[in-house]
């Protein structure tokens, strides 16, 4: 009953969509739009709400329980709770200086401070993961290691400035020395190689979303959204 | 609306469909994927290690993307269950949490061990993109996770995950569609699946015949592609050689 159900809603879900990307306008599906996306938004509210209580429920219970970090589920509800202040404060008293300056102080020097703090980690694991990866320890490491160099020579004034004074005389041969220079390798390897491969993998991804999304519609997707059939 | 594309959209929706009914009992042949095909490998390390799983759930949410990896959740958590293995989920979305949460609540009842899903303590949901990344990779670090998987559609918190499962020497498979995460996964993950390997990620574990039949007609489809670019290249070297106004094909592709 249950599957039942799952399938003949995911599959008239699936059908209006359907029907109004290849229907044309005059037929009027497009003017039921903003009524379909008010039922699907009224969900997504309901869960958030759930989400919430759930939220509530379990972290009272660790706290109360004393389980194992305890204190972690203490710090979320009281940090909940203070931000949920500060906004309903901040908006019953739109005219209250202090008010103001606490949400500003909470969201602008507390969160996005940790926000950006955690952003600015990315470079450090690049840095990291571009080393491992740029150790020569095969044939297409080398390779890989010699194009991200040219590449980030390219890029750089610095390296641009060591094949500067790549260039002849003789009109042909100066063509030549000119697409030698590092920022012109640079933009064939990213503007040819590079985005060739990612329109190839593109493509192919839009190939299997397709096909996807008609094993979804289908509900002949196994072993995630029913009874696992293997 | 441009018809041409309706038209294209719909041959191919109709090749694969095809594909799909008259699947039959032919055997279908499909590549070996060494991310997918290491997924026990990597439970049966954690196993043997005696240390957690960790599934970090895509950022992107209830997409395409985030839906396909669900598919390698519920395989990942049947042989985690299977084996008696601890597996930590975090989501960053609410929807997604929902769907893991039930998910692996089948996978556990399906394997006789529905006592061993824990969800306040084995699933994390955290709304926020760079709160997630540090929230995750804590995770990771705290626990010494010995696998983790990332399946979807990730943003600039790929990476963040990715290294704390690489520092702690977890194996890790990831698999994505999004072209600028691709790299970061690749050279922090021990198996990458990129793009349309993450679709097929259903198909691939289940082996099931009709869903083995829509890859089938995906390689239609994808042949048709390279075809229709193989056009492209030859119309455009014609408009290029005898001019634009010479070409009656792409006159009339225009004129559509």
């Amino acid at each position: 009953m249950r599957r039942m159900l799952i399938m003949t809603v995911t599959f008239a879900g699936g059908l209006y969509y359907f029907c109004k990307f290849l229907f044309p306008r005059e037929w009027g599906l497009q003017d039921t739009l903003p009524t379909v996306t008010g039922v699907i938004i009224a969900i997504s509210a309901l869960a958030i709400g759930i989400g919430v209580i759930n939220l509530w429920i379990h972290h009272l219970q660790v706290i109360v329980r004393r389980r194992a970090g305890w204190y972690n589920s203490a710090a979320l509800l009281v940090a909940m709770v203070t931000m949920l202040v500060s906004v309903l404060l901040k908006f019953y008293y739109p005219d209250s200086g202090t008010f103001k300056a606490f949400f500003q102080f909470l969201f602008q020097q507390v969160y996005l401070a940790l926000d950006k703090t955690t952003f600015s980690l990315l470079a450090l694991y690049m840095a990291s993961a571009a080393y491992r990866s740029f150790r020569v320890r095969s044939r297409e490491a080398t390779v890989m290691m010699v194009v991200s160099l040219m590449v980030m020579l390219g890029q750089m004034p610095m390296g641009q400035q060591l094949t500067r004074d790549l260039a002849s005389t003789e009109p042909t041969w100066n063509v030549f020395w000119q697409s030698l220079k590092f920022e012109h390798l640079r933009a064939w390897i990213m503007d040819v190689w590079n985005v060739g491969a990612q329109r190839g993998i593109a493509f192919a991804s839009m190939a299997g979303a397709v096909a996807f999304s008609l094993r979804l519609w289908f509900s002949l997707e196994r072993g995630s959204f029913f009874e696992d059939k293997s | 609306m441009n018809y041409l594309y309706v038209a294209c959209m719909a041959v191919w929706s109709g090749v694969i469909v095809w594909r799909i009914v008259f699947a039959g009992d032919r055997e279908l042949h499909i590549r070996k994927i060494a991310g997918l095909e290491s997924i026990d490998e990597a439970v049966g390390r954690a196993t043997e290690m005696g240390r957690p799983i960790l599934f970090a759930s895509p950022s992107g949410g209830m997409d395409l993307p985030g839906l396909s990896s669900l598919a390698v959740l519920s395989r990942v958590a049947r042989m985690a269950a299977r084996y008696g293995t601890r597996l930590i989920v975090t989501a960053m979305d609410y929807l997604m949490y929902t769907m893991a949460e039930e998910i692996c609540k089948e996978a556990y009842i399906a394997e006789g061990k529905g006592d061993l899903f824990d969800p306040p303590r084995d699933l994390h949901f955290i709304n926020a993109q760079f709160p997630y990344a540090i929230g995750t990779a804590g995770i990771i670090h705290r626990e010494q996770v010995a696998a983790t998987f990332m399946f979807g559609y990730f943003n600039a918190e790929s990476l963040l995950i990715s290294e704390a499962g690489n520092q702690v020497g977890a194996i890790q498979v990831a698999g994505t569609d999004a072209i600028m995460q691709v790299p970061f996964f690749v050279v922090s993950c021990d198996y990458t699946l990129i793009g349309e390997e993450l679709y097929a990620a259903g198909a691939y574990l289940s082996q099931e015949k009709t869903m083995m039949g829509s890859l089938a007609g995906q390689d239609i489809v994808k042949a048709s592609v390279i075809a229709l670019l193989i056009v492209g290249v030859v119309v455009t070297t014609w408009c290029g050689v005898f001019g634009y106004e010479r070409n009656p094909f792409v006159e009339w592709l225009v004129n559509r």
